[in-house]
């Protein structure tokens, strides 16, 4: 053949399943289907029927395998029956399977035995079960995860599988469910045991502190007026104190001073009389510092125990009038721990009397 | 730089089909391009957001500490421990991550609530889109018939936890702005059409529609009959029935709680099944200012039943692995009695998404009088969860955009790092 014909062959081949490819593309969007790709790099198509209803039927399938290479389908409450899943059973590439909610049944399922790339496949309330998939899923080296509906399973099938096919999961998985189901209903009980004494801790101090409240209040309001009072005395009190302070350090520098200097020259009287006049003044100033000081420390201490009152009694009233809150509070969460504990042991029920 | 719009890729896909007169090529591929308009990139993973505003003390949920008000228990995985009051979520741990040492700056409300959803601080010049919009523009179907962004109301114990944030697009433009479902049993109350002169009256504002756009062809008109056309879609769509939780089984319902929160969980279930790319689900009133430990107490029972059949459901579905679900607020709370904001070290929770579960990433001392103040192990800061969070779903988080104005801006700050712990 000469290249020239050889490209023209090429391009012909291609053209023609060009058209295919479109019309397939076309009817798939007709039944309310979505072809994507698969991610941005692979070349590898994603064809999702799951809001296309009853228009898929299993004839609707039969051109599929033209549109190119099929890795996920959708199929999730479409009017699939077994018979459709031949066609299905056409896609060799195909990785993911969705078939929830649809008629398929272990007989049906048995079509699939050919798709060795299929990684994972949801039967999530369709017909068949897992006795379906403990004999097809011996032919499909790939399948890593099914999804069944807990009324689809038995603990005894299950556990064949996973005997048979340890690298494949399939949920539920009822011996899982069964310890979280178990480890639910102890930890609720706990937590409605610990509302319940929390609710009583609650209504004790509720009932003693809430009649507090009335005879309280009056008490804190003289009680701040009183620590506002002493705060004031106490104010009242540090200015002078420290600036007698201030005053009787300084004149005890300057006499310092002065005697230091009256010391290196004994001979000069002047200095001398300046120190004599200086110490004087500073223990004339001292004096003063410490009875101002001694008033002040009265005062501050005076002002702290008022202080001290006046929180002590906002405590209280804190503690009385924030009760109600509490109570009402632990009643709120003994209602929630209630209700939790009340789904956990109806969960717990329903899973054992399965 | 990335577009998110389908141009690029089929760009791509013409110059791959173009490699068929190379004879490198696959002869389905070129017809692929072709129909490549049709034909979109693919999904990224699907996002469960609970959101409890006001936040959330650690110590009384996934960070417990001895001598706390509760008590810890163990979990499924040995080594990690919740607090007494979570016993279903203790069951589930082999399907979770806890995230113990988030450090996050803000410990303001309503500016931490923005830097959670955006990854940015709150500036005046520039409004960020949060990450249910980023998960719409880059993983949600575009026209497609559901919403890609759903928002769900679970209610509020109390009023106060400073201003709700809500969602915003930003620059990714008005068509990612969240769907808000108000009460999760009502479903959308409007989605019903009064049937007999609706289309009549679509087909006559249609009209006068495309006399508008066709005069002022501004971004902004397209996105609003884009974001209307969408509505009408979605009232036509058989698949609207996913806001209807009246469907579901009472077994199952019962498993998600008669609590506003359980209902949530369900309808974000249904609706993630249904083809909804992220829910965010909003409780109120975590602001635990008199004392985390009673409130949570009674909150307890609730969140832990709801939040583990949806972790168990989806795990039974086998749709856990492409679902991932993440519990946060906007900061945690003071370590012991958990009465004030704390943002320096707090927990928050994945679970499912096909991310490494079973661990804790991070840890808290637990020494001294204030146990769980500080972070002594992996901290994780704001930019670090939302570009970890990013590239959970298959969202580049170091791609830049262009905010409006031409100014180029990363999806996530540039010195964000990926907690790779977590990532398979």
């Amino acid at each position: 053949m000469k290249p020239a014909s050889f490209i023209l062959t090429l391009l012909l081949t291609a053209t023609v399943q060009a058209e295919t490819n479109e019309a397939v593309l076309e009817h798939v969007e007709s039944l309310g289907g979505r072809v994507r790709w698969v991610s941005a790099k692979q070349q590898a198509l994603e064809v999702d029927f799951q809001f296309s209803g009853d228009k898929v039927t299993d004839a609707a399938l039969a051109r599929l395998p033209q549109l190119g290479p099929i890795e996920i389908l959708h199929l999730k409450k479409t009017a699939l029956t077994d018979a459709g899943l031949r066609h299905v059973a056409r896609l060799n590439g195909l990785r993911r399977l969705y078939l929830e909610h649809t008629a398929i049944t272990n007989t049906g399922l048995q079509h699939l035995a050919g798709l060795k790339q299929l990684e994972y496949l949801n039967l999530y309330q369709a017909q068949a079960t897992a006795e379906g998939l403990l004999s097809l899923a011996p032919n499909l080296p790939a399948l890593k995860q099914v999804h069944f509906h807990p009324r689809q399973v038995t603990t005894a099938t299950i556990s064949k599988i996973s005997k048979k096919l340890p690298g494949l999961r399939v949920w539920p998985m009822p011996a899982r469910e069964r310890a979280r189901v178990e480890a639910v209903l102890k930890l609720s009980e706990a937590n409605l045991a610990d509302a319940e004494s929390g609710l009583a801790v609650a209504e004790k101090n509720f009932k003693e502190l809430d009649p507090l409240v009335k005879e309280l209040k009056p008490r804190l309001e003289t009680a701040k007026k009183v620590a506002d009072d002493a705060q004031k005395k106490a104010d009242a009190t540090r200015k002078p104190a420290e600036a007698a302070k201030r005053r009787a350090n300084d004149l005890d520098r300057k006499f310092k001073d002065a005697d230091r200097q009256a010391r290196a020259k004994p001979d000069d009287e002047g200095l001398k009389k300046k120190a004599a006049e200086l110490k004087g003044q500073a223990d004339e100033t001292r004096r003063k510092r410490e009875e101002l000081g001694k008033k002040y420390d009265a005062e501050r201490r005076a002002n702290e125990a008022a202080q001290k009152l006046k929180r002590e009694l906002e405590e209280k009233f804190r503690r009385a009038s924030n009760s109600r809150k509490k109570f009402e509070l632990a009643k709120a969460e003994l209602e929630a721990a209630r209700l939790q504990a009340e789904y956990a042991r109806r969960e717990h029920t329903a899973l054992n009397g399965k | 730089m990335k577009t998110h719009e389908l141009s690029q890729r089929r760009d791509f896909l013409k110059l791959s089909a173009a490699g068929l007169l190379s004879g490198v090529s696959v002869p389905w591929f070129e017809s692929m391009a072709n129909a490549a308009g049709r034909v979109q990139r693919p999904r990224g993973k699907k996002c469960i957001l609970l959101w409890m505003d006001g936040g959330p003390s650690q110590a009384h949920t996934f960070d417990p500490k001895p001598g706390g008000e509760f008590k810890s228990i163990p979990t499924t995985v040995p080594g990690i421990h919740v607090t007494e009051k979570f016993p279903k979520l203790a069951q589930c741990m082999k399907d979770m991550a806890f995230l113990r040492s988030m450090t996050t700056e803000i410990n303001d409300h309503y500016d931490a609530k923005y830097y959670l959803h955006t990854g940015f601080r709150r500036v005046t010049s520039l409004e960020h889109p949060s990450i249910g919009s980023i998960a719409s523009a880059f993983v949600g179907l575009p026209n497609d018939d559901m919403p890609a962004f759903v928002t769900i109301d679970a209610g509020n114990d109390k009023g106060n936890g400073g201003r709700f944030y809500r969602s915003v697009p930003a620059y990714l433009g008005p068509q990612h702005a969240p769907l808000a479902v108000q009460n999760p049993a009502q479903g959308l109350e409007n989605l019903q059409p009064d049937t007999k002169g609706l289309e009549r009256r679509l087909q006559l504002l249609g009209k006068g529609e495309k006399r508008f756009a066709r005069e002022y062809n501004l971004p902004v008109v397209n996105a609003k009959q884009a974001a209307f056309q969408r509505a009408v879609n979605l009232m036509h769509s058989p698949r609207a029935k996913a806001f209807n939780l009246d469907d579901e089984p009472a077994a199952i319902r019962e498993q998600y709680g008669e609590h506003r929160f359980g209902k949530s969980c369900l309808l974000a279930r249904r609706l993630i099944e249904s083809g909804v790319s992220f829910v965010e689900i909003f409780h109120r009133g975590w602001d635990d200012h008199e004392g985390a430990g009673m409130r949570i107490a009674a909150r307890a029972p609730w969140m832990d039943g709801a939040m583990s059949a949806l972790i168990l459901d989806l795990k039974q579905r086998g749709m856990l692995d492409d679902v991932l679900i993440v519990w946060m607020g906007e900061f945690g709370r003071t370590p012991g009695d958990g009465n004030g904001h704390f943002c320096r070290a707090w927990t928050s929770m994945m679970a499912g998404g096909g991310i490494h579960t079973g661990q804790a990433v991070g840890a808290t001392n637990d020494n001294g009088k204030n146990p769980g103040d500080t972070i002594t192990r992996r901290p994780i800061t704001t930019p670090d969860f939302m570009a970890t969070l990013c590239t959970i779903l298959g969202i580049d988080p170091h791609q830049e955009l262009m905010a409006s104005g031409g100014r180029p801006m990363p999806l996530v700050d540039k010195k964000a790092k990926v907690v790779k712990e977590l990532i398979a």
